[in-house]
Formats: C-alpha cells, structure tokens, sequence
C-alpha cells in the first residue's frame, strides 16, 4: 500500500501529474495562510499532531527516555 | 510565510525519524514489536472517525468532497463494484503474517496510554471548531496527523518488518500489503 509521504514543500506541488492526497491538502492550507495568525495556527495543528505520536511511541520506552522537545 | 512552516514540518519528520523508539526497533524482540503494531492498530482503526468528523466539520463542500474521496479509498471496491479487503483488513493479515496470532490481534487490551492518545487525537479535531480559522486547523491536523506522519511511522517500521516478510515466519515469504 502507498502511504500519503510527504512527498514535496507546501506550495511546492507538481503543476503537472496527479497529487498524493496530502500534496492536494497541502495546496488548499497554501491558499488559507494568508497571515501571521493563519501561519501559527498552522504550526500549532503540525506541533500537535507530532506530540500525540512522540508520546504514543514513548509508551514502549523505559519512563525518562530523552527526545525532540 | 510557508517557508516556516515547511521548515517547521521537515524538523518535525525528522524528529520522528530519529525518535528513541524507531532508533532502537532493530534492537527490539518480536515480541516487542508486535506489542507496537498491535496498539498501533488501534490508531489505524479510528482513522475511519477521523475522515468522518473532518467531513461533517467541514464547511467549503470543495473540501468536504476531497475528503469523501479519501474515505471511500478506506472502502475499496473492484471494476465491478465488488468489495476489496479495506487497509484495515490488510492491517490484520500482514499482523497474522508477521507472527500475531488472530486472538492476539482481536483481545489484546488497548494500553491507557494509546487510549489516551486516540481520544486526545480526537479532541485536537473538536478543538479546531472554535478556533478562528477552523477549516485550515482541520485540513492541518488531517494532512500532518493522518497522512504524513503515518507514512512516516511505517517507513521507520518497513526496514525490520521487510525482513519478516521476506523470510517468513515457515521459511515462506509473505508479501506486505498494508505496510
């Protein structure tokens, strides 16, 4: 199975050729940042997607492992 | 603008890449790791409520329909409209090929600690209604969360559970379908 990779920049999509469904998400978040507001919302949603799965895979670790911060 | 973000993105990816788990999963017995993909399963059973809560909370029906698009992938059908195995149903032979057994698969426990995360990654999606720009947080969470992330999970994954596949757990090799 092909798993959506990331497989290039946000606003960075092929014009031509047909997108991943997450190149054709990445081209709709592309036109809705729009500001600095729009920008950290952004990151704050990417921040926290990574943080739910950092402490899912730290679940299998002895407790006090270090890691991203 | 997007420059910060991409970066921010690539130093996430990265991140995970290189995280204590993934940098120690060749040192990890099998029985370690099938404990990993059997919580990891329940994640890839609520994707299905993920598609379907970012569809109803989605306003622009342009968006609403690529999402449609994504979750009727989840149910895929043949040329003549015959149901295929979903990636749920792949999930669970590549788990039996890589040596669960099928009450392994269907009894073992959800941890609090992946219970958590499955509900916590639910509320990330509630919490993007009352946000100001509420459908950029939605497609934001369901791209980075759901798409990019995940395929990322699986290639830090593939090296160790290639190695199962190839081999087999008989001797007899066995080709991935879901991972």
């Amino acid at each position: 199975m092909i798993h959506d990779r990331r497989q290039s920049d946000i606003d960075a999509e092929p014009l031509l050729g047909g997108l991943t469904h997450s190149q054709e998400r990445a081209r709709h978040i592309a036109t809705l940042i729009d500001s600095p507001e729009t920008l950290e919302i952004a990151i704050e949603q990417v921040k926290r997607a990574w943080g739910l799965k950092d402490r899912f895979y730290r679940q299998f670790l002895p407790q006090g492992a270090s890691g991203f911060a | 603008m997007l420059k910060e973000l991409n970066a921010y993105e690539r130093q996430c990816i990265s991140a995970l890449q290189s995280h204590p788990l993934f940098r120690k999963t060749a040192d990890l017995s099998w029985d370690e790791l099938i404990v990993v993909l059997l919580q990891r399963r329940y994640l890839s059973l609520l994707i299905i409520n993920v598609f379907e809560f970012v569809i109803d909370a989605l306003e622009s029906e342009m968006l609403r329909a690529t999402v449609r698009l994504i979750l009727h992938e989840e149910y895929p059908r043949n040329t003549r409209g015959t149901p295929l195995p979903s990636p749920r149903d792949l999930l669970f032979r590549d788990l039996r090929h890589l040596g669960a057994s099928r009450l392994q698969i269907l009894t073992t426990a959800e941890s609090a600690l992946t219970r958590e995360v499955r509900l916590e990654s639910l509320a990330a999606l509630e919490s993007c209604l009352s946000l100001p720009h509420g459908e950029l947080a939605l497609l934001c969470v369901l791209r980075f969360g759901a798409e990019v992330l995940v395929s990322v999970e699986y290639g830090c994954l593939w090296p160790r559970l290639s190695e199962r596949f190839a081999h087999g757990i008989a001797g007899e090799a066995q080709r991935s379908q879901f991972f």
